[in-house]
């Protein structure tokens, strides 16, 4: 298991990342994303964050365009809101960003928040409390344009006795948060690893999701962790 | 909804479409007769009165002493299998079958059991195959109606605790109704018109043809409340019927009570319940009743009030009533609707 101080020095450099990246370019309130989920399942829904992510990314850099507000969703720290909603029955009245091939999940945003109301007040959270399963290993193909290449990554989760709205939040974040940095940039393949225990150190992880430990105050814990090549 | 009904049945053949199992497998029902057995388990219900079963509703929702409905499933099972009820509600039904009695009210079929006509998870796999309804108990979370396509939200129909409520329940007896082209009328509380809008959507989108009747709660004392909060001392039917029927005749009492809450208060009962009109709406039914002379066949009369929908707008009908001041009242439509 990593250390506290490990995990703490992890944790901080998120904060410094997303600090880098340039404010909202609107002050339009607190900008986000919202993925609607039909259904879940483990492969399905990481191939679609990082396709989105990589919409999402777009042409960074050029005021005015969507790649700010990519940037302004890093600096917001990739706040995304999981509904459960059938993607397909939404299409005429709030058509999204991008849908999942399956038509099982939709995205929209990132942007202000403020813009999905509507949205947010059809559906409800998501809710899955009987988790996911552990263990789990499952290959998929990422799609995405150019940003796809043949290079394989790992996503390794601590997923026992984890809800599935946890597990949304937990491998979204880390998953955009990777495509919004490039480093996912050429990785055509993603194994999907769900396991009982935290990460160990030695594995050489390039990224990992940190958060307080919801059953221990003022202790961090590892969800999951990303390596890339 | 029994002028409506008689009404209907003298232009059309409707079927009235009642089921006990509908209320008796609704989370409040069920655990409200869980309080019952385990705060008054000793109690014989034929010895006590409607108005102190209604006050023991009161009092339990006022406790706050309900148990998860997951702990309660044996209630749920028992009525599914067999029909059963408890004790307190069979002696509620029997008091509300002798009220509907005197008030000539037809029987809907208060006490004659009938299982639903469709398995919940039937519904449920019938409806997803539609889009219809989103299932996400895989993951332990609750089933929804979707009904987002018209802008509707989802509505939670079997929570994460596995409890149906009353919406699936009705689908599941309305369901197997269902034909292409079929005339559907659901008639309910104000208080729930988004659920039988979304209802009426489904009902729709399976091929029926839907409409809708929404009546609004009698405001009593200055509110309009549920029974649950009690305040309904006074005007409970059996106070109204003693007052009333010690008065009046058994046909002005029917003919009057109609002529209150149909045509005097309207679908809407805006205005709140005042005695003195209500017997006033007597005095002017027992002169009705009385006054009354055979005419042309009712059916005229109630063919003059379908609606575009084919059903007879009871309130269209009752103020036919009250506007031929000058003229007899039709006993063939009396007979056939109001008494």
């Amino acid at each position: 298991m990593l250390s506290q101080d490990e995990l703490r020095a992890r944790f901080e450099e998120r904060v410094v990342r997303a600090g880098r990246m340039p404010p909202d370019p609107r002050d339009a309130g607190r900008v986000g994303a919202v993925a609607v989920l039909r259904d879940f399942s483990p492969g399905t829904f990481a191939r679609s964050a990082v396709a989105f992510a990589r919409e999402a990314r777009g042409t960074r850099g050029m005021r005015g365009t969507r790649g700010d507000w990519a940037a302004a969703w890093y600096a917001g720290f990739t706040r995304t809101i999981f509904l459960a909603g059938d993607p397909r029955n939404l299409l005429e009245r709030h058509p999204c960003r991008h849908l999942d091939p399956d038509g099982d999940i939709a995205w929209y945003g990132p942007g202000p928040l403020a813009d999905h109301g509507a949205l947010r007040r059809l559906l409800r959270p998501f809710q899955g409390p009987l988790g996911v399963a552990v263990p789990f290993v499952q290959e998929i193909p990422l799609d995405g344009g150019e940003a796809a290449g043949s290079g394989l990554a790992l996503l390794e989760v601590s997923a026992a006795g984890l809800p599935v709205e946890d597990y949304l939040v937990n491998v979204n974040h880390l998953l955009a948060e990777a495509v919004l940095d490039g480093l996912l940039d050429g990785t055509g393949r993603l194994l999907i690893r769900h396991v009982a225990h935290e990460p160990d150190p030695p594995a050489g992880y390039d990224r990992i999701r940190v958060t307080a430990d919801p059953r221990t105050p003022g202790r961090l814990r590892a969800h999951a962790c990303l390596r890339v090549g | 909804m029994d002028a409506l009904f008689r009404g209907t049945c003298l232009v059309a053949d409707p079927e009235y479409h009642w089921n006990p199992r509908t209320p008796n497998l609704t989370g409040q029902t069920i655990q409200f007769w869980d309080y019952l057995d385990r705060r008054h388990g000793d109690l014989d219900y034929e010895g006590v009165s409607p108005d102190d079963l209604g006050r023991l509703y009161v009092r339990f929702h006022a406790s706050g002493d309900a148990l998860p409905l997951d702990t309660l499933r044996h209630y749920a099972a028992r009525v599914e299998r067999d029909g059963w009820v408890h004790p307190a509600t069979r002696r509620m039904t029997r008091h509300w079958k002798r009220h509907l009695d005197l008030l000539g009210v037809r029987d809907p079929g208060l006490r004659r059991d009938r299982p639903l006509g469709m398995p919940a998870d039937e519904v449920v796999a019938r409806l997803a195959s539609l889009r219809l309804c989103l299932d996400t108990r895989r993951h332990g979370g609750p089933v929804y109606l979707d009904g987002t396509r018209w802008g509707m939200p989802l509505r939670k129909v079997i929570g994460a605790d596995g409890h149906a409520n009353y919406l699936l329940v009705i689908l599941r007896d309305l369901l197997p109704r269902l034909r292409p082209g079929r005339r559907v009328l659901f008639v309910y509380d104000d208080d729930l018109s988004p659920d039988y809008a979304l209802l009426s959507r489904v009902t729709g989108a399976l091929g029926a043809r839907p409409a809708r009747l929404p009546l609004g709660r009698v405001p009593v004392g200055g509110a309009v409340r549920t029974s649950r909060f009690g305040g309904w001392d006074d005007v409970t039917i059996d106070r109204l019927s003693e007052l009333c029927r010690g008065e009046f005749d058994a046909a002005a009492y029917r003919l009057g009570m109609r002529l209150y809450f149909i045509a005097m208060l309207k679908r809407t009962s805006g205005e709140p319940f005042r005695l003195d009109l209500l017997r006033r709406a007597l005095r002017r039914a027992e002169g009705m009743v009385r006054d009354a002379r055979r005419d042309g066949p009712p059916s005229e009369r109630a063919g003059a009030c379908v609606t575009p929908s084919g059903w007879v707008d009871p309130y269209r009908l009752t103020d036919g009533l009250f506007a031929r001041r000058s003229r007899p009242a039709s006993r063939g439509l009396l007979d056939a609707v109001f008494l």
